[in-house]
């Protein structure tokens, strides 16, 4: 089951994934990073079914970077977020994407956000949230923690708190987590554990 | 049904490398009302003449300036029901771009949208171009901008322009009271002296039109009673 939290600081938005891939009981690798560019300031995780989850995030970052070209200019996240709502509830009816996800951007105007995104397409912009078993740990944790003039080292040791209770607390807790932030600066790698 | 001798594109090329009816259709604009636009640093100005075959019209139901947008007005020079079917158009593509993103489309891409359409019609069998040429007033995160549309589907940016009849005059005036620095206001006053000069007749709140968009980026036709104060201050 994949694990995706994120936590929205003063101007940046982190996001922690674990970093397994597997099938069924197998566990194919260790080190996959499932935290996906779309372009300089934007990251999806995207947590779900496991053909939806790249076929979809393939999807809107080639139509992002098609908007990009075309007019010269990059999409901020409200509209990443918005467009991607709008292409899940559009397939809903037909060939739903079962998929959920996190959308963490950095934009010049609207500062840092992160949104939240389900199966359903549902919308919401958020503080904390994450998709998975893990999140119902950490949720309450953030609740606790968070405070709108965040920085990264207190995001930072918000993330490690709630991968502890992850790891102590649910039965099949994935064993290595990778941490990025977006920021002003693009998406960086704070730390892996 | 016709011969297949007759179904080829009405826009088919000349020897001359041209599509004579893109120019025709500019002979359209042309021979139509006087528009003009001026962008101002604050805002945009567009006006037209509201010439009405008769005076027995009701000149309250006439409405050349239309709105596409909340920050996005449009005027045109040629055939009124040709602009009827473009502002359709360019209303549901702004529609459909708000439904997608949750955000206003800027003005370049509708404008961009909106020329594509125009130029469809110039490279498809059985149909003619729109005998109108549109200028496009916004406001967007790029700044007040004004854009023109011609039947061809080309489009230019400009700081001030006009179309119609009497274009050739008009922006000789332009070009001398142009001033990169003109705030909104000075530049509706230079608007209406502009189309003061070729305008046969006085003046007044019913035979123009004017529509604006100033800093709050939100584009307004102004009222008989408006269009009358600043024909005050300008007298």
């Amino acid at each position: 089951m994949d694990f995706f939290v994120g936590i929205k600081g003063k101007d940046f938005v982190m996001v922690c994934s674990d970093t397994s891939a597997a099938h069924s009981i197998i566990s194919i690798k260790q080190d996959e990073d499932k935290i996906v560019p779309i372009d300089d300031h934007k990251v999806f995780c995207i947590a779900g079914e496991a053909g939806d989850r790249v076929n979809f995030s393939e999807y809107i970052i080639a139509n992002v970077k098609l908007y990009a070209l075309r007019n010269g200019t990059p999409l901020n996240t409200k509209s990443v977020a918005n467009y991607t709502r709008g292409e899940l509830a559009t397939a809903l009816r037909s060939s739903p994407y079962h998929c959920n996800l996190l959308l963490a951007g950095w934009d010049e105007q609207a500062g840092a956000s992160l949104y939240w995104m389900d199966y359903l397409a549902t919308l919401n912009k958020i503080n904390t949230g994450g998709t998975g078993y893990g999140s119902y740990f950490t949720l309450s944790l953030f609740d606790k923690m968070w405070h709108p003039n965040l920085t990264v080292d207190e995001a930072t040791a918000m993330m490690e708190a709630g991968i502890a209770e992850v790891k102590k607390r649910l039965v099949v807790a994935p064993p290595h987590y990778i941490i990025k932030v977006v920021d002003k600066d693009g998406i960086r790698v704070v730390k892996t554990v | 049904m016709a011969e297949s001798q007759y179904s080829f594109s009405l826009t088919t090329f000349s020897p001359s490398g041209k599509l004579v009816q893109i120019e025709y259709a500019l002979n359209a604009v042309a021979a139509g009302a006087t528009s003009l636009g001026i962008s101002a640093t604050d805002g945009v100005v567009i006006a037209t003449e509201k010439k009405l075959p008769s005076a027995l019209v009701d000149e309250t139901t006439v409405q050349k300036i239309m709105t596409i947008t909340p920050q996005i007005g449009v005027v045109y020079s040629g055939m009124g029901p040709d602009f009827r079917v473009l502002v359709r158009r360019a209303r549901k593509t702004a529609q459909a771009y708000y439904q997608t993103y949750k955000e206003h489309i800027p003005v370049a891409q509708l404008v961009r949208e909106t020329a594509a359409v125009m130029q469809e019609f110039t490279q498809t069998g059985g149909v003619r171009p729109f005998g109108v040429s549109l200028l496009m007033a916004g406001y967007d995160d790029n700044g007040p901008q004004l854009y023109q549309i011609d039947p061809s589907g080309s489009y230019f940016a400009w700081k001030a322009s006009a179309i119609g009849k009497n274009m050739t005059n008009a922006k000789a005036f332009l070009e001398k009271r142009y001033s990169d620095e003109v705030g909104i206001e000075d530049a509706v006053h230079t608007a209406l002296l502009t189309l003061k000069e070729g305008f046969e007749g006085q003046l007044s709140g019913s035979n123009i039109e004017v529509g604006i968009i100033g800093p709050d980026k939100t584009f307004k036709v102004l009222s008989e009673a408006e269009v009358s104060d600043y024909l005050q201050e300008v007298e």
